[in-house]
């Protein structure tokens, strides 16, 4: 949740920065890239005592932003009866309680500028501001205006009643003695310490022993008010009434929606299935090094074993000698090796899907092609074969994408004799690979939507996109009619929408599912970068009406601020997204199916011929049931040569029999090993047939 | 370009994130010979990443007392009170889901919706899944937030509890965001009801239950209309209506705010045909008029000609449910609206002006509670989706056929 946060955060504030008009502001306190300490301000509302001053607010972004209320309070001193004129804090309820999501930073903020405009001494935060806001009206005036020409920087001709003179009876030495015991550092800083249950001369005490320094980084800096000025006149200790409970304003539920992009950064998808290329790579490359070096132990162990259990041997001459050899140099699968091998399972997972009557739908397919690539990411190959993984993986899909089969139907479709034990066998293996995580955020849904958006816009009933509400249903349709035509003249802008949806979904089966797209951009960039690549000038416009046009439009003189492109924040945006789309677009393009390719099933070959190899190693593919439990699960090659050590000095014929079992084991694997690659699924099911 | 902002969701803040496990076991196996792992125990070279995580992930907590305390034991689950390792204030409900030895396909497809859809919403209105582990016998766990006030039901049921339109108003502004939440998730819920309405600590209401729950069908695709407890099941369901939206749950919702507002279910039917006759009743009959289409849904019944109540106007809720104020009788009246299209959405609800009318909610830490709390989340989350805890509806929505 925590990035979640900050994208959000930093939206807020680029919306802020935008927004120059209402004069809210907001920026973080210290390092820049921090947004979970901000300051915010806002002129005094005019025709209040406040008029004329700036208020600075104090924001603090918790951990389940927008979950829970920023916490906020006024920096600025201010007398009004729902801040505390001591702490700053705040009674306001859409802070506390009636928080919701999606209200945002500025929001906030505007509730307190009305805040000022409106107090309400019923429901108080100060009560001795509140009881001279009912008592004395006048007096509660002149004091909210002295504190605002005071701390908030208001002119004192303003507002006629602000004049200074009470601030001269302010008994100076008091507050003196009391800022004093701070030694020159921050009060609210010492203050946070305060609030822990220390009193002031043990924080400043304990300040001095770390060697804070009193005026570094921007977070201890003075306040030059406190400092300078005269202390407010007022007794120390007034009771505040904290959390007072009862509201002062109307809470508005909604003000905003939540935008798609919100939604997919709290996806379990972004928070665990989201990668930068190189952690991608090296996430691939550890795993492939601990199961390397798993596969190689094996190969040891078994070779000692053999050596233990062959000295008992008449005639250990030759074996002894060839053995070793061939398994200390047990050659491992590299990351890219197991790649490819995975992608080619990943295509068999469609061809798999297409043999159910009826064949199974897209999405389910998709899941599944998801749920190998993801599992794979933490488990190899060489471990685990894709054959077992990729059937029980279509099946779980069909249960989390709620197309319901039972098991007995589903191993009934698949060719060959498949029994349900097998296909389930790795279930749970594979949910734990897939870290309980059965949500897959497919592109297909987004391209539909843009698909009927754009047909909504050839028939003119087109809608303007929430950014540029200036859009009108006819413009936008004679920018669709004006696009460049495609290489070949279609008939209607209608069957060329058609075209490019057919195009792009193709895609999205294929490309989409076999390269790392899942891993390395959201679904929406998915689906707009094979939309550029089944018709660029469609998918241009299309972002075009979203985002506005690639160059600065002057046409719009009355809007200026929507259309300039230093104004505009979405110039900004089309430009980056063009380019990850373009980055996008290029891996979808790079792929081919490896079956069409004759260079690449050559290499595929060689690659299961040393995956046989090593799976010889670590034979643990049939025992999914316990692969779980280490200490049960022997895997059949080691526990045989256990047992063979154990039974000490062996007979001949034991041996003898251990090595045919062994060479029995060999060549029925050697067989599922080259069935693998073997016949395609299609022939395979007219044989079945 | 996506990054990977790996987060934990754990109650404590200072749990370092998967990824960086990951990155640290990475670290640990190519140092492995002179540096030791960060865990307790060093690391083995043929413990797969994922078999490591699940492990650190099931280091975190601890099933809390000797015994372990148990909150509940259903058919499906039980349920373990347990803590943060680190931090034994940190409660957590772990919910042990059973191993089915009838059910022979694999994770029952309650488990899979619970953890598929709890791992997406993250809402203060929805219970929290902290983590899911694998225990050594390959049972499913669930840590789940720790929510120590019971539910709804409970207060609803206790007559010494006393609570007035502004507690209602509270519960029912938190159940509402919640369900907002699931369908701009694109979920349905399909069970709300007032013992799937958990409370937490500090007040808030947490939607609970999710093993009916599913998202939102492609327009032509159908789901099954034998979904949540019949008393808030909403007529199109009734009628057998195979393609639904996030209506259901509002009108389930709609129950729910009846039933706090009466302290006893509103339409409270013993069959399904009970449940239709009792809806007409109360609500009107539908008809090609009032709700256009209802004739042609599956299962719909035609109602006796010379019985036709007409649609209830305003005056009528408002005389049956007056603490609602006039415009919390507004709200409910379009909670409950017969025909699903005409029906508020969860988003309409949240933007009705009642929640701004007076009286204001009650602070979520103001609101009634009663002891006990501890024990009821047991018996609920221990519970299957769609089950009631006793009574003559057992298993009321239990038997969902997925065809088509």
């Amino acid at each position: 949740m925590a990035s979640n946060r900050m994208r959000r955060v930093g939206k807020e504030m680029a919306d802020i920065y935008a927004d120059s008009h209402s004069q809210i502001k907001a920026e973080p306190i210290g390092d820049e890239d921090d947004v979970t300490h901000l300051r915010g301000s806002f002129p005094g509302p005019p025709g209040t005592p406040y008029e004329g001053g700036t208020y600075n607010i104090d924001i603090k972004i918790p951990i389940d932003y927008p979950f829970r209320p920023p916490v906020m309070k006024f920096e600025t001193k201010v007398w009004h009866p729902n801040v505390s004129s001591q702490t700053g804090a705040i009674c306001l309820d859409t802070l506390a309680s009636a928080w919701s999501p999606v209200l945002t930073i500025k929001s906030s903020l505007l509730s307190l500028q009305s805040l000022l405009s409106t107090p309400e001494p019923k429901d108080p935060q100060d009560a001795e501001v509140a009881n001279m806001l009912l008592r004395k009206p006048k007096e509660f005036e002149r004091v909210a205006r002295e504190w605002a020409v005071i701390y908030a920087g208001a002119p004192q001709n303003e507002a006629g009643e602000g004049s200074r003179g009470g601030i001269d009876d302010v008994p100076e030495g008091a507050g003196r003695e009391n800022l004093a015991k701070y030694d020159g550092y921050n009060k609210d800083l010492v203050d946070r310490f305060c609030g822990m249950g220390f009193d002031v001369d043990r924080v400043v005490t304990a300040f001095h022993q770390v060697r804070i320094d009193r005026r570094g980084g921007q977070d201890y800096q003075l306040e030059e008010g406190a400092m300078a000025g005269p202390v407010p006149r007022r007794p120390a200790d007034i009771p505040t009434l904290r959390d007072a409970g009862l509201s002062t304003l109307p809470s508005s539920f909604l003000t905003i929606a939540m935008i798609e992009d919100d939604i997919y950064r709290t996806s379990s998808q972004f928070r665990l299935w989201s990668f930068t290329n190189a952690s991608l790579q090296s996430l691939r490359a550890t795993t492939n090094a601990i199961a390397s070096e798993r596969v190689r132990r094996r190969a040891r162990e078994a070779q000692q074993s053999t050596a233990s259990s062959a000295s008992g041997t008449p005639q250990p001459g030759s074996e002894s000698e060839s053995k070793p050899n061939e398994e200390a140099n047990i050659e491992c699968l590299t990351p890219e090796e197991e790649l490819v091998l995975v992608r080619y399972y990943c295509e068999k997972t469609l061809e798999l899907g297409d043999t159910y009557k009826p064949p199974l739908p897209t999405m389910v397919r998709a899941t599944a092609i998801q749920y190998l690539r993801r599992f794979y990411l933490s488990n190899s190959p060489m471990i685990y074969h894709p054959k077992s993984i990729m059937t029980c993986a279509l099946f779980v899909a069909t249960k989390t994408d709620n197309y319901y089969m039972s098991l007995r139907q589903f191993a009934d479709g698949i060719p060959g004799d498949t029994s349900t034990e097998d296909v389930i066998a790795p279930e749970f293996l594979l949910m734990q690979g897939l870290r309980f995580t059965f949500d897959v955020r497919h592109p297909f849904r987004g391209l539909e939507g843009g698909v009927m958006e754009l047909q909504a816009i050839a028939q003119g009933q087109g809608q303007p996109a929430p950014h540029l509400p200036h859009q009108m249903p006819d413009e936008l349709r004679r920018g669709l009619l004006a696009i460049a035509p495609p290489p070949t003249p279609s008939s209607s802008i209608t069957d060329r929408i058609g075209r490019a949806h057919g195009t792009t979904r193709e895609m999205l089966k294929s490309a989409a599912q076999m390269t790392d797209a899942y891993f390395l951009y959201t679904p929406s960039q998915i689906w707009l970068s094979a939309f550029l690549l089944a018709d660029r000038p469609l998918a241009e416009f299309y972002l075009d009406t979203k985002l506005g046009g690639p160059i600065a439009r002057a046409t719009d003189t009355d809007n200026s601020d929507a259309t300039n492109p230093l104004q505009n924040p979405l110039y900004e945006l089309r430009t980056k997204l063009l380019s990850v789309l373009t980055d996008c677009s290029a891996m979808l393009q790079s792929y081919s199916p490896l079956s069409a390719d004759p260079d690449q099933m050559k290499g595929l070959k060689r690659i299961a011929k040393k995956l046989y190899h090593c799976q010889k190693q670590s034979p643990e593919k049939a025992h999914f049931g316990t692969a779980q439990k280490r200490d049960s699960a022997q895997p059949p090659l080691s526990a045989a040569a256990t047992a063979a050590s154990d039974s000490g000095p062996a007979s001949e014929s034991e041996s003898e029999r251990l090595a045919k079992k062994r060479k029995l084991e060999q060549e029925q694997q050697a067989r599922r090993g080259q069935d693998l690659f073997g016949p395609e699924l299609v022939t395979e099911r007219t044989k079945g047939q | 370009m996506a990054v990977s902002p790996f987060a934990s969701r754990s109650p404590s803040v200072a749990v370092s994130s998967p990824n960086t496990a990951i990155r640290l076991r990475a670290a640990a196996a190519q140092n492995s010979a002179n540096e030791p792992a960060p865990s307790a125990k060093p690391l083995q070279a043929d413990q797969e990443l994922t078999e490591q995580l699940n492990e650190d992930v099931r280091q975190k907590y601890i099933k809390g007392g000797f015994p372990p305390f148990f909150l509940g034991e259903g058919t499906y689950a039980i349920v373990y009170l347990g803590h943060l390792r680190d931090d034994p204030s940190s409660f957590v409900a772990i919910k042990k889901i059973k191993v089915n030895a009838e059910y022979k396909d694999g994770l029952t497809m309650d488990a899979i919706r619970e953890v598929k859809y709890l791992q997406e919403l993250s809402h203060p209105n929805v219970i929290a899944l902290h983590d899911v582990f694998s225990s050594k016998d390959q049972n499913l766990n669930l840590v789940l937030e720790f929510l120590p006030r019971g539910d709804l039901e409970m207060l609803i049921k206790d007559g010494d509890i006393h609570y007035g339109a502004a507690d209602v108003k509270a519960w029912m502004g938190m159940l509402a965001r919640g369900v907002w939440f699931c369908h701009e998730n694109f979920v349905l819920h399909r069970d709300i009801k007032p013992n799937n309405l958990l409370i937490a600590a500090d007040g808030e209401v947490k939607l609970a239950d999710f093993g009916l729950a599913r998202s939102f069908a492609d327009p032509y695709l159908n789901m099954t209309h034998q979904v949540i407890t019949r008393w808030y099941r909403p007529p199109e369901l009734l009628y057998g209506a195979r393609q639904y939206s996030g209506a259901v749950d509002v009108w389930s919702m709609g129950m729910v705010f009846a039933e706090l507002l009466l302290r006893v279910p509103f339409v409270a039917g013993n069959t399904d045909l009970d449940q239709i006759s009792k809806i007409c009743e109360a609500f009107g009959t539908p008809t090609e008029e009032n709700w256009p289409g209802v004739t042609k849904l599956p299962n719909y019944i035609p109602s006796d000609r010379n019985h036709l109540v007409p649609l209830q106007g305003r005056e009528f809720f408002q005389r049956q449910f007056p603490t609602a104020g006039p415009v919390g009788a507004d709200l409910l009246m379009s909670m409950c609206t017969l025909d699903p299209r005409k029906r508020n959405t969860a988003l309409q609800v949240l933007r009705h002006h009642w929640w701004t009318a007076e009286p204001r909610p009650t602070n979520p830490e103001d609101l009634p509670r009663k002891s006990g709390g501890t024990q009821k989340m047991g018996d609920d989350l221990s519970r299957r989706g769609g089950e009631m805890d006793d009574g003559p509806f057992k298993n009321a929505a239990r038997q969902l056929d997925f065809g088509k």
